[in-house]
């Protein structure tokens, strides 16, 4: 007996519909995470401007402030959260050390052009303990970039700024031939384990933090972010 | 800030090639690109004092000895008599004038300056603002020339009085702020301080007797300034980030070797002004500083990396004036850090300590995954629109009109995103989107759904069209399979639905599921479409348990009812779980078969009945009894047939 042609085989195609992308890397590198020990806290995305800025040593009249360039809500008084950081803050305040967190989570930033939009996702992290270093966080570094990327990527530490780490790191990855920065890091600033009430001269930690669209842009080859919040069906079909 | 690579390179005695130069800023910190021998830098923040020639030289000087400090007028200079005042001392504690008359021609710029205008295309405009914009470029400090001709009366340096228009040198119009820092000439603002030099007293070519102003004000003072009147100001860029507070008169020096170079000189005269003088400083501790770094580096290369940067090694580190980001160790742990490299420090194994994980499963996980395997797609929306709700949180400073409240649900951004695909003649449309509401009530975690079109693209279910039922029926298939819960609604209404029932889980209202109007869509597509949005905060799923598993047969029955109207079917559905809350026994009841034809008028429905028991198989009479029951509940509703009973 001949075997019968597919043509004459019922079929009953119900197509998968799909978690959005942004929110498949979120999980992803949060299952990564804290497949390392780190746990996951959340909070507001309404923020103080305590916690967004002053705890983070970013007091009023910093640059850092208008390089954020903030939304205000409520006559001035509360940010919309410009950093996933003040997840960070809330934690500190709540737990002794060893404290190790991510907070992945939406943030804010006055900005909409080609490629910065009002609203994008973070997933930073922070690791408090007796005897952290910087040797400790390059260490880290490279677990996840080779996790994220394959064990043969090249990666590079470059000294920049950010008010709540000293010494301040950003990671550039080999991309092709171009390097492309991937993440920030650093080594807590004392002066924000002070603010949180953390005996700085006892504990230091190790603080980084991803820009999701970023790892997400490169992981599916998207080159406009704004890709990811039209909602067309046509791309979204592409993340099953 | 663009620089000139070969200019950069004239201050060291070992000279690197370009490309290894680039290399080692990168390693410090200094992102750059490199054009034709053009270095445009982005320097960060925190690093003004690298903003100049001088800086990026003095930060190199560890792998190339630099010779930092340039040729400068070394001679007694007379005292200026000048009719100023500073009034904000607290300000501008550190101000110096020198004043400066030429006599006759100047000399065609000599190799430096005129590679300064050549290579970087600026445009040069008079001899003394010319030296001024260079120097700022040479040595980081920003300088002003007035026109000394221009200057007679009362020069002070004040908060301004009221709100004044101001003429600045570009011929730009502006009306200063009061309590805004201004140099003011016998009560008229001739400077917007640290950012940008009036019309009235500025230098021309016809210029030969200049004041300038040479100061330290305070980078907050300065912050935002530019920005705020729409003002491209280097000077302000320079000042917001510090510059060195203790050298105004070195800078003067400077320019006055620098008029030497181009012009005879028939007189100077200088005055200063410094209240602050006192220098930041350190406590030492190597072994401090290679913890925090992570590895072994000994004192003497420590001492020779913050030495050559300028620091004052002792017990205590001296900061010098032009560092003003350094101020604890973890900054001088940064600063040896950088010299050495961060690709040069060798990682250590981390392990962070195990802690219990919280394992428990959330309604949000078990709903996602649960959509998209019946075809649904996520979306991620902005929470920026512009709705009339009155619980809807207000954004002071909105990117524009249509953005400038929060959303208070998520069902109209839904509905956007349904539309933006519907014209573009997607004819199945089926989105979730999960995520937090911020209102003035305070915040909570929704769902929201919305469907249209055809239910699945094959050959059974393309012409079938997603409904009402499908929506609801989907809603309470998540709740009784998550939680086992069944839902209950009642009926509700909104302008924005052609018809809506309200969502009450265990007697609270958590949501609202209906057909979206027609006004509310302002689609041209006349598909109806349907939504539900809940509030999933109060939402737990239950821990899963295990239940044993019966080794005894199971038996079944099967019933047709036959109904009068459909909305009988309500009662029968309560008759019947009420049946299966009741007996043990019953383990299970559901609708197997639907027919509804209203030609003829023939509704039926037909529910099977699964009997199972964990001890023994179950008998016929027991099975009859309770189907008796049920016969009985369910014939007592009005309307209500079984065939042949």
């Amino acid at each position: 007996m001949s075997e019968p042609k597919d043509i004459f085989i019922p079929t009953l195609d119900r197509e998968l519909g799909s978690i959005h992308p942004i929110n498949q890397v979120k999980f992803e590198l949060i299952k990564l995470l804290t497949s390392f020990g780190f746990e996951v806290a959340e909070g507001p995305e309404i923020e103080s401007e305590k916690n967004n800025f002053d705890m983070l040593n970013i007091p009023a009249t910093h640059p850092a402030r208008e390089m954020h360039d903030t939304f205000y809500v409520g006559n001035k008084k509360n940010v919309l959260r410009t950093h996933t950081s003040p997840v960070q803050v809330r934690c500190m305040l709540r737990n002794k050390p060893p404290i190790s967190f991510i907070s992945p989570g939406k943030v804010y930033r006055k900005d909409d052009d080609s490629t910065h939009l009002p609203m994008f996702h973070q997933i930073e992290g922070i690791y408090i303990d007796q005897g952290v270093s910087f040797a400790h966080l390059k260490d880290l570094i490279y677990k996840i970039c080779s996790s994220l990327f394959g064990e043969k990527i090249k990666i590079r530490f470059r000294p920049s700024y950010f008010p709540f780490t000293e010494p301040s790191a950003e990671v550039d990855i080999l991309f092709g031939k171009k390097w492309l920065e991937i993440l920030g890091c650093g080594v807590v600033n004392p002066k924000v384990l002070s603010n949180c009430k953390i005996d700085s001269k006892k504990f230091s930690g190790l603080a980084f933090g991803l820009g999701i669209e970023r790892i997400a842009m490169l992981k599916y080859g998207v080159k406009d972010i704004r890709e990811f919040y039209k909602s067309n069906l046509d791309f979204l079909r592409q993340f099953k | 800030m663009k620089i000139i690579a070969q200019q950069l390179l004239e201050y060291f005695k070992n000279k690197p090639k370009i490309s290894e130069l680039s290399e080692r800023l990168f390693q410090l910190g200094h992102e750059h690109e490199l054009n034709k021998g053009i270095l445009d830098f982005e320097i960060t923040p925190n690093r003004g004092d690298c903003l100049s020639l001088k800086g990026l030289a003095r930060d190199l000087n560890y792998f190339y000895k630099a010779e930092i400090e340039k040729p400068i007028f070394t001679k007694k200079i007379k005292k200026l008599n000048l009719n100023f005042k500073n009034k904000t001392k607290d300000l501008c504690p550190n101000i110096s004038f020198l004043e400066v008359e030429i006599v006759g021609k100047t000399k065609p710029y000599k190799n430096y300056l005129e590679k300064y205008f050549k290579n970087l295309k600026i445009n040069k405009n008079n001899f003394f603002t010319d030296i001024s914009n260079y120097l700022a470029y040479e040595s980081g400090q920003p300088t002003h020339c007035f026109d000394a001709e221009k200057m007679n009366g009362i020069f002070i340096l004040e908060k301004n009085k009221k709100k004044s228009k101001f003429l600045t040198l570009l011929n730009e119009e502006i009306e200063i702020e009061k309590n805004d820092l201004v140099f003011t000439l016998d009560r008229e603002v001739i400077s917007l301080a640290g950012v940008m030099g009036g019309a009235s007293t500025a230098c021309g070519k016809n210029t030969h007797k200049v004041l300038i102003e040479c100061a330290y004000f305070k980078p907050e003072e300065i912050l935002g300034q530019a920005r705020k009147y729409n003002l491209n100001s280097e000077a302000a860029y320079k000042f917001e980030r510090g510059v060195d507070f203790l050298g105004q008169e070195n800078v003067l020096r400077r320019f006055i070797k620098i008029i030497d170079d181009h012009a005879e000189i028939k007189s100077l005269k200088f005055i200063s002004e410094n209240k602050k003088n006192n220098t930041k400083s350190v406590a030492y501790d190597s072994k401090k500083l290679n913890e925090i770094i992570g590895c072994d580096i000994n004192e003497k290369e420590q001492k020779a990396i913050l030495s050559s940067l300028g620091f004052t090694n002792g017990k205590k580190v001296a900061v010098p004036a032009h560092r003003s980001d350094i101020d604890e160790i973890n900054d001088l742990a940064e600063e040896i850090t950088r010299v050495v490299g961060y690709n040069n420090i060798p990682s250590k194994a981390l392990k962070l300590p195990v802690k219990a994980k919280n394992l428990n499963r959330s309604f949000e996980l078990i709903c996602r995954n649960y959509l998209v395997n019946n075809g649904f797609f996520e979306v991620i929306n902005f929470p920026f629109n512009d709705n009339n709700d009155e619980s809807a949180i207000v954004v002071d400073n909105p990117l524009d009109k249509q953005r400038a409240k929060m959303r208070v649900c998520l069902t109209k951004s839904l509905k956007d995103n349904l539309v933006y695909n519907q014209n573009r003649q997607k004819d199945s449309i089926k989105f979730f989107e999960f995520s937090d509401i911020y209102t003035k009530s305070g915040v909570s975690r929704k769902l929201s759904l919305i469907v249209s079109g055809r239910i699945y693209k094959n050959h059974k279910e393309f012409n079938s069209m997603l409904d009402y039922g499908y929506l609801k029926g989907l809603l309470k298939t998540i709740f009784s399979e998550t939680m086992n819960v069944a839902l209950t609604f009642s009926s509700s209404s909104s302008e924005n639905y052609d018809f809506r029932e309200t969502i009450i889980f265990k007697g609270t209202n958590i949501g609202r599921i209906g057909k979206l109007s027609k006004n509310f869509l302002k689609s041209k597509v006349k598909t109806p479409v349907y939504s539900f949005e809940i509030d999933i905060d109060s939402l737990s799923v239950p821990s899963q348990r295990y239940v044993g598993i019966s080794d005894h047969p199971a038996s079944y029955r099967d019933m047709s009812y036959s109904l009068e109207n459909l909305n009988i079917l309500k009662n029968l559905e309560k008759k019947i779980e009420k049946n299966v809350q009741c007996f043990k026994l019953l383990q299970e009841a559901f609708v197997f078969d639907y027919f509804d034809n209203k030609k003829i008028n023939i509704l039926k429905v037909g529910y099977r009945f699964k009997f199972q028991s964990s001890t023994k198989s179950p008998t016929d009479r027991e099975i009859d009894e309770i189907m008796k029951k049920i016969n009985k509940d369910t014939l007592s509703i009005k309307g209500i047939k079984i065939e042949g009973l």
